[in-house]
């Protein structure tokens, strides 16, 4: 198997290896050549202090005696035997400088002020031009015999060898630099080959595994990494097969088991339809049921409160019975007296019988939805309620426009403003509240909603039952007197049949109820 | 090697061993006095170089002796002890008569420049006001060392000018390392004239021109003088002679040779005859005619 440059990995390993190679053999030559141009420079420095020593000390006597011919003749003579040598200047500090080059010399009137910047304390060296194209070594050494000072010796050293070494060093890396990344890319490209190819071989052969050939195996054996992968590999494919083999067993078990529950739903389904049917029924036989004991409440409710409409003409026609029997008994009975009893009499039962037809009305259940004014409605509720409440001493507040007025089943808002205000005078009744008040008010807080609010003074509802006093038969009366059923359809009937909402929160004095229903139903 | 430079130590300390002539050893002495040049390092090379190009071509063994006196010279050259001789022309002029028997009649001229002759110049300060030598007495006078021709022409110089003695005739002669350098103390007023040869000046002036704007030539002597002979035994055989001959003629013809040649600082060496020592014979002659010791 081969591995192409094309190959990303191999490609990836040998660009990392060639780069990092060439990165250091590059910090390498970086590092080398100030090196080797500081060494060079140290071994310049070196000889110019030895040839300027040796002719500060050959000229010792000549210029102690200023014997100015020695000096020139032994500079001239350096200057023949050291070809490396551009010129000397010698500068004494009293007398001219002078000038020796190997060809020439001259007394120099004027020195160079450049060089006479260099005369300095001690030996000092610049690298300089003396012509656009030639460049000296300028070495500046001090002539001091005894502790006198004498003057300045100035050396011009040709760079020529100095440039040249330095070329000589630049071509010598550029050919180690040229053969490095020419190892670096023969090396690169067998180790990037020798770390890519078994994972490019392992990649073609898990392919194959991948398109379902699992009689392929990994030949690589090595002592390394890549031997244990490709140990691995093999193992892997093996598992993969048995796995396989297993799977599909195993599917032929599932396919089995699915035909035999689907054998089962089929027939679960069949009997669904029943079922459901059936518990359809169930739950409106229940809710049937609900509504059923909901109607004998109210009309345990309506018992009551006729039992409370009657008494004040029971006791009135009691009275009228009473001045009959006890007129007779004076003898005062006549006909006008008879008459205005009869009447009054008469008066007493027609109220008491008007009485009954109110609550027959007020319980009979609307046949179709119809619009109908809230406040009427809730004045005959207060109405039934009256006797009630005046027994309690509650004090019942209404605060409603006359014209507002919402579509629907008057009969069944009845109920529920029954229920409502019920609830609220058999909490103030038991909790004892003094001065025991109700509240009902009707407001439109926006176009086409109306919210009916009924508020007590009874301390509120607790905060723990708060969430479930929608649920049937949760109470909080003593067993016997309250059904549990009240809030229940209260809900029901404003939240399905009047597509409205029923929701109560606490105030600080008591409970509140809040109806709210649109003007229209759908709206 | 060692062995060479253990014979050369015992004959300078003049133990009385004499190098043999004979069919493996060929000696080549120097006179030191008036050649004490030869004693430095760079010509000592030189001399090495010489013999071991001449040993490569004659098969025989070179030896180059340096020898302190003439006299010395003279007894080895009597003792054929030395093959060649290398001598400072005053040297020769003065002890030709006495050695004539011995010298071969072949005789090399070494050169220092292109020219055969040296001329020898009297350079004094323009500002001196010395027209002629006797004005130099009593001034103070530079010269090179170890110049023994330099030295006899300046001596004959004065004696013609009138002057018995040459010792006292100037204020104080100060000797030079150099020729050159005996130019630049006249040109730094460190002396008030100098003898130096023609070229030497000349490269002076080529050096710095401002010399000869400051300097004056008031004498000169013409090209007439030849400072160093190579002389040949008379007992050499035709071989040994061949060989050297061909070594100097053709010195310039190999590298090993120029270098030599370089090192030595010498232009070449050629085989004169008598008359080219003419002038320099008569002038020696007159030398010693004023100075009373001539016949």
């Amino acid at each position: 198997m081969s591995v192409r440059f094309g190959n990303k990995i191999f490609l990836r390993v040998f660009i990392v290896f060639g780069t990092l190679m060439l990165a250091i053999t590059m910090v390498i030559a970086l590092m080398i050549i100030p090196l080797q141009q500081r060494s060079l420079q140290q071994i310049m420095y070196t000889q110019a202090i030895t040839v300027s020593q040796s002719i500060v000390q050959a000229c010792s006597d000549a210029m102690i005696s200023q014997d100015f011919s020695f000096i020139v003749e032994h500079n001239v003579e350096v200057l023949e035997n050291n070809s490396g040598i551009r010129y000397v200047m010698v500068s004494p500090l009293r007398g001219q400088p002078i000038w020796i080059e190997p060809k020439h010399w001259e007394l120099l009137g004027m020195p160079d002020q450049r060089f006479v910047s260099y005369e300095k304390e001690r030996d000092n060296f610049h690298f300089i031009s003396i012509s656009p194209n030639t460049r000296v070594y300028h070495f500046v050494y001090p002539v001091r015999f005894s502790g006198i000072e004498w003057g300045w010796l100035h050396i011009g050293f040709s760079t020529d060898q100095y440039d040249q070494y330095i070329s000589d060093m630049y071509k010598q890396l550029l050919t180690i630099a040229g053969i490095s990344i020419l190892i670096i890319i023969l090396i690169g490209y067998f180790f990037a080959r020798w770390i890519t190819l078994p994972v490019a071989m392992i990649s073609k052969l898990a392919t194959q595994v991948a398109e379902g050939d699992f009689s392929v195996k990994s030949e690589i054996v090595r002592n390394d990494e890549m031997g244990i992968l490709s140990e691995s590999f093999n193992q892997m494919v093996l598992s993969l097969k048995e796995s396989k083999e297993h799977l599909e067993h195993y599917n032929e078990e599932l396919e089995q088991e699915v035909a035999i529950r689907t054998q089962e739903l089929d027939e679960l389904n069949q009997s669904l339809d029943q079922r459901v049917k059936d518990e359809v029924a169930q739950r409106q036989k229940q809710e049937e049921l609900l509504i059923h004991q909901s109607r004998l409440a109210a009309m345990g409710e309506m018992i009551g409160a006729i039992a409370h409409q009657w008494r004040q003409p029971l006791n009135a026609l009691g009275l009228v019975l009473q001045n009959i029997e006890l007129t007779y008994r004076r003898g005062r009975l006549d006909d006008a007296f008879m008459d205005r009893c009869m009447e009054k009499s008469e008066r007493l039962i027609t109220k008491m019988s008007t009485t009954i037809d109110d609550f027959r009305n007020f319980f009979k259940p609307n046949k179709h939805a119809e619009r109908f004014y809230l406040r009427d409605v809730i004045d005959s509720v207060i109405e039934l309620l009256d006797a009630t409440l005046r027994n309690n001493n509650i004090k019942l507040t209404l605060v409603c426009d006359n014209r507002f007025s919402v579509k629907g089943f008057q009969g069944e808002f009845s109920q529920v403003m029954l229920n409502l205000l019920n609830n609220a005078k058999d909490t103030l009744q038991e909790r004892k509240t003094p001065e025991p008040k109700i509240r009902v008010e009707v407001k439109q807080p926006k176009p086409g909603w109306l919210i009916v609010m009924v508020s007590d003074n009874a301390g509120g509802i607790p905060e723990n039952i708060l969430h479930k006093i929608y649920d049937p038969y949760f109470s909080t009366r003593p067993e016997g007197t309250g059904t549990g059923i009240g809030l229940y359809m209260s809900k029901m009937i404003v939240e399905n049949n009047m597509h409205g909402s029923l929701r109560a929160y606490n105030e600080k004095e008591g409970a509140v109820f809040v109806i709210e229903i649109p003007e229209l139903p759908g709206y | 090697m060692k062995q060479l430079g253990l014979r050369i130590l015992i004959c300078c300390l003049g133990l009385g061993f004499v190098p043999g002539v004979n069919a493996e050893t060929v000696t080549i002495a120097y006179l030191q006095d008036g050649l004490s040049e030869l004693q430095k390092t760079e010509k000592q090379v030189a001399f090495k170089l010489w013999a071991e190009e001449l040993t490569g071509k004659g098969k025989f063994e070179v030896v180059i002796l340096p020898v302190t006196t003439m006299s010395r010279m003279s007894a080895l050259i009597k003792a054929k002890a030395v093959n060649f001789a290398i001598l400072n022309t005053v040297h020769f002029l003065n002890h030709r008569d006495e050695l004539q028997e011995y010298f071969d009649r072949t005789i090399w001229a070494v050169q220092r420049t292109a020219s055969l002759y040296e001329e020898y110049i009297v350079v004094t300060g323009k500002e001196k006001n010395i027209e002629k030598i006797a004005q130099l007495a009593g001034k103070r006078f530079s010269i090179a060392k170890d110049r023994l021709l330099m030295n006899f022409y300046l001596d004959y110089l004065i004696l013609k000018a009138g002057y018995p003695v040459s010792a006292g005739f100037f204020k104080k002669v100060k000797e030079t390392y150099t020729a050159s350098q005996a130019v630049l103390d006249v040109f730094f007023g460190k002396s008030d004239a100098c003898i130096v040869p023609k070229h030497v000046f000349d490269m002076a002036v080529e050096l710095n021109p401002s010399i000869m704007e400051r300097l004056k030539i008031i004498h000169r002597s013409g090209a007439n003088f030849i400072p160093v002979l190579i002389i040949g035994s008379v007992f050499n055989s035709d071989f040994v002679n061949s060989v050297l001959s061909d070594s100097i003629n053709k010195i310039h013809d190999s590298p090993r040779g120029e270098q030599i040649i370089d090192l030595l600082k010498i232009h070449s060496a050629v085989v004169i005859g008598p008359e080219q020592l003419a002038m320099m014979s008569s002038i020696y002659s007159d030398y010693r005619r004023l100075s009373g010791s001539g016949r």
